[in-house]
């Protein structure tokens, strides 16, 4: 169990990352999502220990992150993949994922070999664990980043954006891969992404403006939105009046837009089921306009 | 646990700056220099600090100037060997007196980047969510550094030896040993103590070569210091010759070699100190 109380984050020059987030996140796949800049990644990365909080408190199985003890024994349960993942480029993937193996505490020559050789498998890299990490595509390099980030079988793995740049078949595999590792851990799973987390997480928190402004399931969010999620067919003219489009698909006899909001009259409007990332944008429109959700 | 990881940190650095090339191009330049600054000496006459010259062009070798303090003595006195003699005070100018600037200059910026190398592959983040303790990626990458640089040195010492008997003849090889272990060992690996530990801060590997370069002077600081020192000695000891107390080269070099490598445990000592601030302002900021 991770308890976080009254988090917040101020950077230099006053800057705000997070604001006052208290939470409670247990076993399973969390998500996290929210635009740019709402301050996930900050959220990840003070849960990680990696920066310390301007205030409030986070322990993590029960090991305060305040003590030095405490942030050096919850990584000791940690597996992360930041954001912006990073490769020493002269070595192998196997190479790569002893020294981590290493680093987390895995000492033991036979049973790093035996992590190492699963993880390779299940990423599907055993037969270039012997080419240098230069060499691999992004998608080969993030696989990487998942097999470091489950090495000595962590209780708690924070990704960061895991899926940013992967093609639709590595992201479907991927997410697999996180849904098969959530058994018995809890995964942090950050993302811009809606789908991802409509794919996999049954509990979700929405970040904006370094607070959380939504917290449930995905589909109490998707209910939110209920009544909202209309497709509009025009001639080729944007639907305004307060709507937020949500997509738009180009037809023969026209273009078919997918909006949010309550149109008008004017519109040949046909009420349609929403999905998580209709009622996503509908929580982020909701707050924009100073609605509370 | 924190051996282990610190063995760890060691053996990557050196693994990567195997497969950089860096090492290769490190000791190759080192090698190269001292052939060539060898290859430069005019053979004679040959000045044996101050006290005796010796024309090395003649066979046998003959002694063309004595002065005061060694008045009177004949060779077999002296209890030098002519052809020792001059190659082995070649050799350890070279590499007791020469040799150290090259490496001033060179390992302070080369080694400077350790560090901030892995914020620029953003590997450190990965590292800093793993239960490794600041002192113990501080140590390893200081070891790791002086590792590749102490393999380094050792192939250049071997070869120049073996290039050095071929070039200048004959020379003493326990005076040879102990200039390198006792004059140029501490002197590198202060160098590249200090090169690692400053630049650990640098968010690049440019900002980190920076402050490489600023290091150079405090380096060449160091490096006459210590070659004050050494000749110091030198000369002290040839003037204190006389019959009674014939000059060998344990007591001429071998003196000032060990001399200086009191002098450099302190330039050691200083490393160590900017090692304990490193870690208590990491600490501070982690």
């Amino acid at each position: 169990m991770i308890t976080i109380s009254h988090l917040s984050k101020i950077y230099r020059r006053g800057v705000k990352a997070i604001d006052d987030i208290s939470l409670e996140i247990g076993t399973g796949m969390f998500g996290l999502v929210g635009p740019n800049g709402a301050g996930k990644t900050t959220f990840m990365r003070i849960i990680a220990g990696l920066l310390k909080p301007t205030t409030g408190e986070i322990s993590v199985f029960g090991h305060n992150l305040r003590s030095y003890a405490g942030k050096q024994a919850a990584k000791a349960q940690l597996g992360y993949l930041p954001q912006d993942l990073g490769l020493y480029p002269n070595l192998n993937a196997y190479e790569f994922l002893d020294y981590m193996a290493i680093l987390k505490g895995i000492t033991g020559g036979a049973d790093r070999r035996r992590q190492i050789d699963t993880l390779l498998e299940q990423v599907r890299l055993t037969d270039a664990a012997k080419r240098p990490l230069k060499t691999y595509s992004g998608g080969m390099k993030r696989r990487v980043g998942i097999a470091q980030a489950l090495l000595g079988d962590p209780r708690l793995i924070i990704v960061d954006e895991p899926t940013a740049g992967l093609d639709p078949e590595e992201r479907i595999r991927f997410r697999n891969l996180l849904a098969d590792a959530a058994a018995g851990r809890t995964i942090i799973l950050s993302t811009h992404i809606v789908e991802d987390i409509s794919q996999s997480c049954s509990d979700l928190a929405a970040m904006r403006g370094g607070k959380v402004i939504y917290r449930g399931s995905p589909q109490d969010l998707i209910a939110q939105a209920r009544g909202s999620a209309w497709t509009i067919t025009t001639q080729g003219e944007r639907p305004n009046g307060g709507l937020t489009i949500v997509s738009t698909l180009q037809l023969a006899n026209g273009v078919q837009y997918r909006v949010l909001g309550s149109p008008d009259g004017n519109y040949d409007a046909a009420p349609v089921e929403p999905s998580l990332e209709d009622g996503y944008m509908w929580l982020m429109t909701q707050r924009e306009t100073g609605v509370p959700a | 646990m924190a051996l282990s990881q610190m063995a760890a940190v060691v053996r990557y650095e050196l693994l990567m700056a195997w497969r950089r090339r860096a090492l290769l191009v490190m000791g190759g330049f080192f090698l190269l220099a001292l052939i060539g600054f060898t290859a430069m000496q005019p053979p004679a006459p040959v000045e044996l600090a101050g006290t005796v010259q010796v024309d090395t062009s003649t066979d046998p070798p003959t002694i063309i100037q004595e002065y005061s303090a060694v008045d009177g003595l004949t060779v077999e006195e002296l209890n030098i060997s002519l052809n020792l003699l001059p190659n082995t005070q070649l050799v350890v100018t070279m590499i007791a007196v020469i040799f150290p600037v090259l490496v001033a200059i060179t390992v302070v910026v080369f080694f400077a980047e350790s560090i901030p190398l892995d914020r620029q592959y953003r590997v450190r983040e990965l590292f800093d969510s793993t239960p490794l303790a600041n002192a113990t990626y501080l140590g390893g990458k200081l070891l790791g550094a002086w590792a590749a640089l102490g393999l380094t040195l050792l192939v250049v010492m071997i070869s120049f030896g073996i290039l050095a008997r071929l070039i200048v003849g004959a020379f003493d090889p326990l005076t040879y040993l102990q200039a390198w272990f006792l004059a140029v060992f501490p002197f590198a690996l202060t160098c590249t103590g200090w090169s690692v530990l400053a630049a650990s801060g640098a968010g690049s590997r440019r900002k980190a070569i920076m402050i490489g370069l600023v290091l150079v002077p405090g380096a060449m600081i160091l490096y006459a210091l210590f070659s004050i020192q050494f000749w110091a000695v030198v000369l002290d000891v040839g003037s204190r010759m006389s019959a009674d107390e014939p000059l060998t080269l344990t007591a001429l070099f071998g003196e000032a070699i060990s001399q200086s490598a009191v002098m450099q445990l302190w330039f050691l000592a200083s490393v160590a100190a900017l090692f304990l601030i490193v870690w208590a302002w990491s600490r501070v900021r982690g």
